[in-house]
């Protein structure tokens, strides 16, 4: 059990800045997921924490210790990577060992606790084979053993699920879930996926180019994010970003001009001092094809995803918006010329085109 | 087949067949007449010339004598002490040889600026010739104008004559020879030793000696292995150094191991073929019989990655 603070963490390779000026908490027993694209750096922050590479600056606590000069070994963290690294040459029952033997706990006490855990991963079967005569899947489950088996202070999980194929990664991703909530150990997990991070995190810190965008619980990130990164990054679809001018509409009040027409500006920015030109978040479900709408847009193609259907269309400065809507009702064909209105005003968002960040309410 | 089809497209088939098995044929040829002339043709007259004595007296023509010879040679105190110098050369030789060169090629796995540089000078033995290797060393170890004397390393008599350190000291240069293959065969391996698997153990709580004792030796096994048979194999067959350090004294001194007595045979101041002969299958049975030891046992505490 343990937090884990980062004040000021840098690091760079060569040129590369890796991970820049990042300050972050990780609450005790949370699980915390790093989301970015690759090469955004996420990796080499958890690697920090476990001590396989250094900062360059900054300082990183994991408890109330500073752990920037103590070993890998002294930190009581444990990793599983996204090759599952185990060890080839020894049998499950000594790989899921191999942390404890390490620490010189006695033979009795270590039987115990690798039946405890292989029972816990259903890998009791398989104590005695290698990880070369194992499934995808199995070794996964091994690599996770040999994490929990001695209850260290924290978990470091580097992309588990991405050698994994597309079902089990849905069964083994709820399984880690309750995994971690059961045992309430402060855990770090990387991935590129949306999804996972969604599913998964209680509290999700996107990162992009090495720089922390924002941190917050996937609902509070869903509904409010801090930059058209963040927007671009999360959902699928991704929020629709269209740039917009501001100007005052026929009865005074301020609307949003686009490409295809125009609408009120969103009420929570009623009062708000706008700039002159504003990028407009619009999510998919929050828009719809209506007769009535007062955008106007070419349909290029419809998506059916089963339960729901995306219409994929384009104003006619080639901005590109997605509506999201039931697979039951009729969709636009090819070509069709299509009107768009938004359903949600609330969940309009305004973002400054230069700087990227999202406008505050007032 | 059960029957001929006498159509063309078969007979195509067949003369397709008869010219590539011909352009293989033209191709192990060249290599097949030089092993034959070389190495096929005196390993088998070996066992013939085995069983044929010369007498020791110039211009005689050599006679049968069967077995009795092999039985001979075999027996006698000549062959045994060489057979005890050639087993502790190779038990000196093989381990410090392996160890040595995994020991560098540890140092040398890291990313560090210069590096090349000892990596070139670790894998140089490779290139130097076994004459002069001997020489230099031979010089270090000379009792007037050596550097182990001045050193204050004074042996009486000196090294190179004293029956106690001689064998030691031509074991010790043969490793120094075999170092630099011994550290490029060692350094491949440990590129095939995943770095992740490293960092799991060093975040389990291995030490640097754990992690290189329970990770990377089993890991680098293979190779372990491969080179405990190499050297093994190249060890028997040592020969210049033992002869340019300790040439005509090898006897007297414990370094005569059997390759020596081959040599001494052919060309000392009696020549026997036929001994030489016997030797020669002697040492090609020791080697055989090791090298299928090593695979039938040691092999199996060998882990190959799948």
């Amino acid at each position: 059990m343990a937090t884990i603070e980062f004040a000021q963490v840098s690091k760079r390779f060569g040129e590369v800045v890796a991970v820049d000026d990042l300050t972050l908490s990780v609450v005790d027993g949370e699980l915390l997921v790093l989301l970015g694209p690759s090469g955004c750096g996420k990796s080499t922050v958890l690697r920090m924490v476990a001590g396989l590479d250094e900062p360059d600056g900054g300082t990183i606590m994991i408890g109330p210790e500073t752990v920037n000069d103590v070993e890998p070994r002294d930190r009581d963290v444990a990793m599983v990577f996204q090759s599952y690294a185990l060890y080839p040459h020894l049998t499950v029952a000594r790989n899921l060992e191999f942390p404890l033997r390490q620490r010189g706990i006695d033979r009795p006490e270590r039987e115990k606790t690798v039946g405890e855990v292989a029972e816990s991963l259903q890998l009791t079967e398989l104590l005695s084979r290698k990880p070369a005569e194992l499934s995808g899947g199995q070794r996964q489950r091994v690599a996770l053993g040999r994490a929990i088996v001695r209850r260290p202070s924290v978990f470091l999980m580097d992309e588990p699920l991405s050698n994994l194929d597309a079902a089990l990664r849905v069964e083994t991703r709820a399984n880690i879930v309750t995994l971690q909530q059961r045992l309430e150990t402060t855990t770090m997990y990387v991935t590129h996926d949306q999804v996972e991070a969604m599913t998964m995190g209680d509290r999700i810190a996107v990162i992009s180019a090495g720089v922390l965008q924002q941190v917050a619980t996937p609902r509070d990130l869903y509904a409010l994010p801090n930059n058209v990164f963040v927007a671009a990054f999360l959902g699928n679809p991704p929020m629709n970003l269209v740039p917009a001018t501001v100007a005052t509409g026929g009865d005074g009040a301020t609307v949003l001009r686009f490409a295809g027409g125009e609408i009120p500006s969103p009420p929570a920015y009623r009062s708000a001092d706008l700039p002159e030109a504003v990028i407009v978040g619009l999510r998919s479900e929050s828009i719809a094809v209506h007769p009535d709408g007062p955008l106007t847009a070419t349909t290029t193609i419809t998506e059916v995803l089963g339960a729901e259907v995306h219409v994929i269309a384009h104003l006619h400065d080639g901005t590109r918006l997605v509506v999201r809507q039931d697979a039951r009702r009729p969709a636009p064909r090819r070509g069709e010329l299509i009107r768009i209105r938004v359903e949600e005003a609330g969940s309009v968002l305004l973002f400054d085109p230069d700087s990227g960040k999202r406008l505050e309410f007032p | 087949m059960t029957f001929v089809d006498l159509h063309r497209p078969l007979r195509r088939f067949s003369t397709r067949r008869r010219r590539e098995a011909l352009i293989g044929y033209a191709f192990i040829l060249p290599p097949l007449l030089v092993f034959s002339v070389f190495t096929f043709y005196p390993f088998l007259h070996n066992f013939k010339q085995a069983l044929y004595e010369t007498p020791p007296f110039p211009n005689q023509p050599s006679r049968y004598v069967g077995l009795h010879q092999a039985g001979h040679v075999l027996s006698s105190s000549q062959f045994l002490q060489s057979l005890t110098s050639t087993i502790l050369f190779t038990l000196i030789v093989v381990p410090l040889g392996l160890f040595a060169g995994l020991l560098l090629a540890v140092a040398a796995h890291r990313r560090l600026r210069g590096i090349g540089i000892y990596r070139t000078i670790f894998s140089s033995t490779v290139v130097t010739s076994v004459a002069i290797a001997a020489v230099i060393f031979g010089t270090f170890m000379d009792p007037v104008v050596g550097l182990l004397p001045w050193l204050g390393i004074n042996t009486s008599p000196p090294l190179l004559e004293n029956p106690t350190w001689a064998l030691l000291a031509v074991a010790l240069v043969t490793v120094w020879q075999g170092l630099g293959l011994s550290f490029i065969i060692m350094s491949a391996g440990l590129q095939s030793v995943p770095d992740d698997v490293l960092e799991a153990a060093e975040i389990d709580g291995a030490s640097p000696a754990a992690r290189f004792w329970h990770v990377t030796v089993p890991l680098l096994s293979p190779i372990l292995f491969f080179a405990l048979v190499i050297g093994t194999i190249s060890a028997f067959q040592s020969f210049g150094q033992i002869d340019l350090l300790t040439g005509a004294n090898s006897a007297y001194l414990h370094t005569d191991v059997l390759t020596y007595l081959i040599y001494q045979n052919i060309q000392g101041q009696a020549p026997n073929p036929g001994t030489a002969s016997v030797l020669s299958i002697a040492l090609f049975v020791m080697t055989l019989m090791l090298t299928l030891i090593q695979l039938r046992f040691v092999e199996l505490r060998v882990h190959y990655a799948q």
